[in-house]
């Protein structure tokens, strides 16, 4: 079977232009179809995978200290033999160690040999990082390379106690009527929901975008199928508040941000981000005043800085407590429809299906799962297959995953989660935060490692 | 028990070894070793998001000469380690919260010092002692198996209050002060964001020393 590509270029920029509160999704580039889920060409895969430059694994060493040495006099040997960067197995007493300047991993190699602490050492080879899922689409996710996603699985992945509701068009997370769950969305947690047109729980996506924006960050991930979600072990909570065509109003976000801040399960509300894909230009007090009770609530509220290449930045992402972010390209220049000025805080890779600067033959725009919105129009929902869309509206929903991370990780407060993305970003465009990139673009591992004393 | 209440007993047990121990007599050679509670309460902010306020616990060991009746001179060194948890806060006002990354952090001091001795009070010989020298200290840390490691090498100044009693050729003392590390740290971490630079703080410690009579 031969994968297709389907390019639904236009549907987004024709709603925003249309819309009081269009949704902040771009446009989208269908990976394939045929029967909803399909297989993406594995030979392709394998070229890809072998024109990608990996790291030189061959220039560092491993050494395994004898059962006698604990701990400290192994670190201790590593200095002595000249180990710069050094990583510990989770499980016995090896090191994969980095020699500092100046030293030839063989040279490291040699001087370990010599300690009577050293039980072997050797030069490392090729190895798979510590968590790679096995997703087959997973090496398509360049957005996760960028993130530097499997360092961060390493040391998060999130949990289902960690809720992040979507307020949205709805997501394909349930059976209901005419509705499908999307099939990748197997293993993926989901909290009631809440639908602010029929005031009932059944937030159905009838548009697509809700379950692309979802699939970011909640995908079922290391399932041997499909793409992987950055949060991927987090709860999600369906909120519709966008319809078909992808229209809301304030008055229906604010509703949808007070079910979420009002939500309980056990007595306590899982609910720690918020994450909205949407944005106008419109202020409301009654969306400031929903979202200034969730941020005393201790839940994160990001947005989307919206997609006309304007400045300000859109509602509700202007709002001071509110985490404004804006999207970036594969080449972590900021992407052409991005909002800026001075509300913007955060930078995500939303990507640009315009580019190919990783050269894979595929459209840069951010790939999950969602259905086909063609046949959505024509009230079929069942469609799945995986789109490459792009937008300020791709970008927020990792800046929220990567909140539920932090909350998982310890962080309590919206504001601290805040100030540790923007202190752990990647100063992007003049030095310092910027109008262009805010504080620059997000690094999830070095915002989940948190800060030492003095480092 | 924690470290804090381990500390008060041993100093309450060591107090009553001193009250029937007979008064001291300066002067000669010596050596001291000693074990106490040393906290960095000149950073108090960073001392309690990284280890709660937990104090470290020191241990060491020094020689000392007596000269006359008024006199000692020192040279110690201390090791102090302390375990915590990386951690993040907002901004200097705000709470730090712990990430469960955990955090060992050491110090190696080698100090030298010159004490006076007031004479005997009762059965004990009160002293004050001010010291300077050198403190190694190290910083690791383990975030999923990657190591993360800081280091430096600070200058440093003490200033003690004592009192001693000596028995034969045993004298035990306990004794409190602060040290100073100035501008050690502050540049990265938590510290940074506590804008606080000083390794050190206020101490207790019991020390046993052995000379001649």
């Amino acid at each position: 079977m031969r994968p297709r590509i389907l390019v639904t270029l236009g549907l987004g920029l024709l709603f925003e232009s249309l819309m009081p509160f269009p949704w902040s999704g771009r446009s989208g580039a269908r990976v394939s179809a045929d029967e909803g889920i399909r297989v993406l060409d594995a030979a392709a895969l394998r070229l890809r995978e072998d024109a990608r430059p990996h790291p030189d694994y061959h220039a560092r060493a491993i050494v395994s200290f004898k059962d006698s040495v604990d701990d400290r006099l192994a670190e201790r040997c590593v200095e002595e033999a000249g180990g710069g960067r050094a990583t510990r197995s989770s499980f016995t007493r090896r090191y994969v160690v980095e020699p500092m300047a100046g030293l030839s991993a063989p040279e490291l190699v040699d001087r370990f040999r010599s300690l009577p602490e050293v039980a072997y050492a050797e030069l490392d080879g090729v190895v798979h990082a510590h968590f790679s899922p096995n997703d087959s689409l997973f090496a398509l996710q360049w957005h996760l390379k960028i993130l530097g996603a499997e360092r961060m699985w390493d040391i998060q992945k999130g949990d289902p106690t960690v809720a992040v509701a979507v307020l949205d068009t709805g997501v394909a997370y349930e059976d209901f009527g005419p509705f499908r769950k999307a099939p990748d969305f197997g293993s993926t947690v989901f909290l009631t929901g809440f639908n602010v047109f029929t005031h009932d729980a059944h937030a159905n996506d009838d548009n697509f975008h809700g379950t692309h924006v979802s699939s970011i960050i909640a995908e079922s991930t290391n399932n041997g199928a499909g793409v992987a979600g950055i949060a991927y072990q987090s709860a999600i909570m369906p909120v519709k508040v966008l319809d078909a065509d992808g229209v809301g109003s304030n008055s229906g976000i604010a509703e949808g941000v007070d079910y979420a801040v009002s939500f309980r399960q056990g007595g306590v509300n899982p609910v720690r981000v918020i994450n909205l894909s949407l944005g106008g230009p419109s202020r409301s007090q009654a969306l400031k005043d929903a979202i200034d009770r969730a941020v005393a609530a201790g839940i994160t509220v990001v947005a989307s800085s919206g997609n006309d290449n304007l400045s300000p930045v859109d509602y509700p992402a202007a709002f001071d407590n509110v985490i404004a972010v804006g999207s970036v390209d594969l080449r972590k220049v900021k992407a052409p429809y991005s909002n800026f000025g001075a509300g913007l805080d955060l930078m995500a890779p939303g990507g640009d299906l315009r580019r190919d600067d990783n050269a894979d033959g595929r459209p840069d725009g951010v790939l999950q799962q969602t259905f086909d919105p063609d046949a959505a129009s024509k009230g079929r929902y069942d469609d799945f297959a995986y789109y490459f869309v792009t937008g300020t509206s791709q970008a927020a929903p990792q800046v929220s995953a990567l909140a539920a991370l932090l909350a998982r990780q310890g962080i309590k407060d919206p504001r601290a989660i805040q100030a540790l993305m923007e202190k752990t970003a990647e100063d992007l465009g003049p030095m310092g935060r910027d109008d262009q990139f805010g504080h620059g673009l997000i690094r999830p591992a070095e915002a989940l490692k948190g800060l030492g004393l003095s480092k | 028990m924690t470290r804090a209440r381990l500390g008060f007993v041993l100093a309450a047990s060591f107090g009553a070894a001193l009250s029937s121990a007979v008064p001291a007599r300066a002067g000669g050679l010596g050596i001291a070793v000693e074990v106490g509670l040393r906290s960095l309460s000149n950073s108090a902010d960073t001392e309690k998001a990284i280890f709660d306020s937990r104090s470290g616990v020191g241990l060491g060991l020094g020689l000392f000469y007596g000269r006359g009746e008024r006199w000692r001179f020192g040279l110690d060194v201390r090791h102090i380690g302390r375990d915590g948890e990386r951690a993040f806060a907002a901004d200097r006002t705000s709470p730090a919260f712990h990430l469960g990354h955990p955090l060992n952090f050491t110090m190696n001091q080698g100090v030298v010092s010159a004490a006076y001795l007031f004479g005997k009070i009762g059965p004990v010989s009160p002293y004050l002692a001010i010291g300077g020298g050198l403190v190694s200290w190290k910083e690791r840390s383990d975030i999923a198996g990657l190591i993360e490691r800081a280091a430096g090498t600070s200058p440093l100044f003490e200033g003690r209050v004592g009192f001693e009693r000596q028995q034969g050729w045993l004298r035990l003392g306990l004794e409190g002060g602060i040290t100073f590390v100035p501008n050690a740290i502050g540049v990265g971490g938590i510290s940074q964001v506590y804008e606080e630079s000083d390794l050190g703080g206020v101490f207790v410690v019991a020390k046993m020393g052995f000379s001649r009579r």
